[in-house]
């Protein structure tokens, strides 16, 4: 092996690359627990499905994998329609309060979230073009702290953005929440149709007498 | 140590399929959107043509008359209810036809039911059951019927008979002083005319003072 290609590190280099390993093991962790809430979350809103099929499917209506799919598919989204239409007027609001600002003051240029007169002056902002720094002399770069460019205050021309993108936001979420609980019954649906109707013979014995198998006792 | 590392594996695979959570999270919201807007559409038409906003499915149909049908298996010949009356009430029932201060069910405990059940006693005792005495209740007091003035009753008989005569008592004080006495009548003639006290004047406001628009009568409350 070439001795060039090796890599030599000092002692606060590997101190240093030791707390980055640390720091990216942490971040998986944090986005493997964020992971399985989220999958718990979506367990728990597909079980709606259940409620929604479960009477055609007790009393033996749909017989197939197919028909359960189908069915399933139009009450999932006549249930999404039912969630959503809420957050939909919501963002919908929120738009038209923006649409008829621009309107009113023939500026459609306005961009409702810039820290000046919009929704970004209830925000810190800090300038991060600054950090990186080359020398004058060329040699190495300079790293520094970004600058701090708005911090928050309240803006009176900025209400319109504030009730505009508050209601978008939260219109938005919910929405998206709605969404994502009709991708869990859906996914629910594609399990149930596959388990409901699975036969098994895993305790199945051919020589064993039908009085003493598992299966359906026969009348007396 | 291990949940940490599975929490890590996980996280692994959380990040490389979270772009297609993502892909298949936004067709979704796409899907619903659209479903949205043409369900939309469907409930202008369905609002001007007097449907549902969401038509029954047919399976949903089917399990309806499954369980109508079910419904009407367990109970086959439903008995009409009989319509109570309500010029009759029923036995055991009260009728609180009085009315009372709050403060009596206030201070007071509530009263036991008065009614009992008739079932309980024979059928001569309801049957021969005496009538109660009615009750007596103070009858009005007869308004004075108008009687002619006394003047009129002391109109002289044409022919007066001798008892009537003779049954006069004339006044001890005549023969003493007979000018005092014919005064003493003239003055009970004045004062003993009878004016009855219950007249009309008391319910119709007859105003006498004006006389140039009529009488004007106005019934008492």
């Amino acid at each position: 092996m070439n001795p060039n290609l090796l890599i030599k590190f000092t002692e606060n280099d590997k101190r240093v690359v030791i707390a980055l390993l640390f720091a990216i093991i942490l971040l998986f962790v944090i986005i493997g627990l964020l992971g399985s809430l989220i999958i718990r979350v979506m367990k728990w809103q597909g079980k709606k499905c259940d409620t929604l099929v479960s009477d055609v499917v007790t009393n033996h209506i749909v017989k197939t994998p197919h028909q359960l799919r189908k069915y399933a598919a139009k009450k999932n989204i006549r249930h999404f329609i039912k969630q959503a239409w809420l957050p939909i007027i919501i963002t919908i609001i929120g738009a038209a309060t923006l649409v008829i600002r621009d309107a009113v003051l023939n500026d459609w240029s306005y961009n409702p979230f810039n820290m000046n007169t919009g929704f970004g002056s209830l925000f810190f902002v800090w300038d991060f073009t600054t950090i990186i720094q080359t020398p004058e002399t060329g040699a190495g770069i300079i790293l520094s702290w970004p600058t701090l460019i708005n911090s928050p205050h309240f803006v009176t021309e900025a209400i319109v953005a504030y009730i505009s993108v508050t209601f978008m936001v939260v219109g938005g979420c919910w929405y998206l929440v709605a969404a994502q609980a009709y991708l869990a019954r859906t996914i629910r649906a594609i399990k149930l149709s596959k388990k409901v109707f699975e036969k098994s013979l895993e305790n199945f014995d051919q020589n064993t007498p039908p009085q003493q198998a598992n299966g359906p006792q026969l009348p007396q | 140590m291990v949940d940490l590392l599975k929490a890590f594996g996980r996280g692994i695979i959380y990040v490389i399929c979270f772009p297609f959570f993502i892909v298949a999270l936004a067709i979704f919201a796409v899907i619903g959107l659209l479903a949205f807007i043409f369900q939309l559409i469907k409930s202008i038409i369905f609002f001007f043509t007097g449907q549902k906003f969401f038509p029954e499915l047919p399976e949903d149909k089917e399990l309806r008359l499954m369980q109508e049908a079910e419904e009407a298996r367990r109970n086959p010949q439903p008995q009409p209810q009989a319509q109570p009356q309500m010029d009759k009430p029923a036995q055991g029932d009260l009728m609180f036809e009085e009315t009372y201060d709050e403060d009596d069910f206030l201070d007071e405990p509530s009263p036991e039911p008065m009614a009992q059940p008739r079932a309980q006693t024979p059928i001569e005792e309801i049957v021969f059951e005496e009538e109660p005495a009615p009750e007596v209740t103070p009858t009005p007091k007869p308004k004075p019927v108008p009687q002619p003035p006394i003047q009129e009753m002391r109109r002289p008989d044409p022919e007066p008979s001798k008892e009537l005569l003779h049954e006069e008592e004339e006044p001890a004080g005549d023969f003493l002083n007979p000018f005092d006495a014919e005064e003493e009548a003239a003055e009970e003639e004045e004062l003993e005319i009878y004016q009855p006290k219950g007249t009309n004047d008391d319910i119709y406001q007859i105003d006498e003072e004006d006389t140039d628009s009529g009488v004007n009568i106005n019934f008492d409350d």
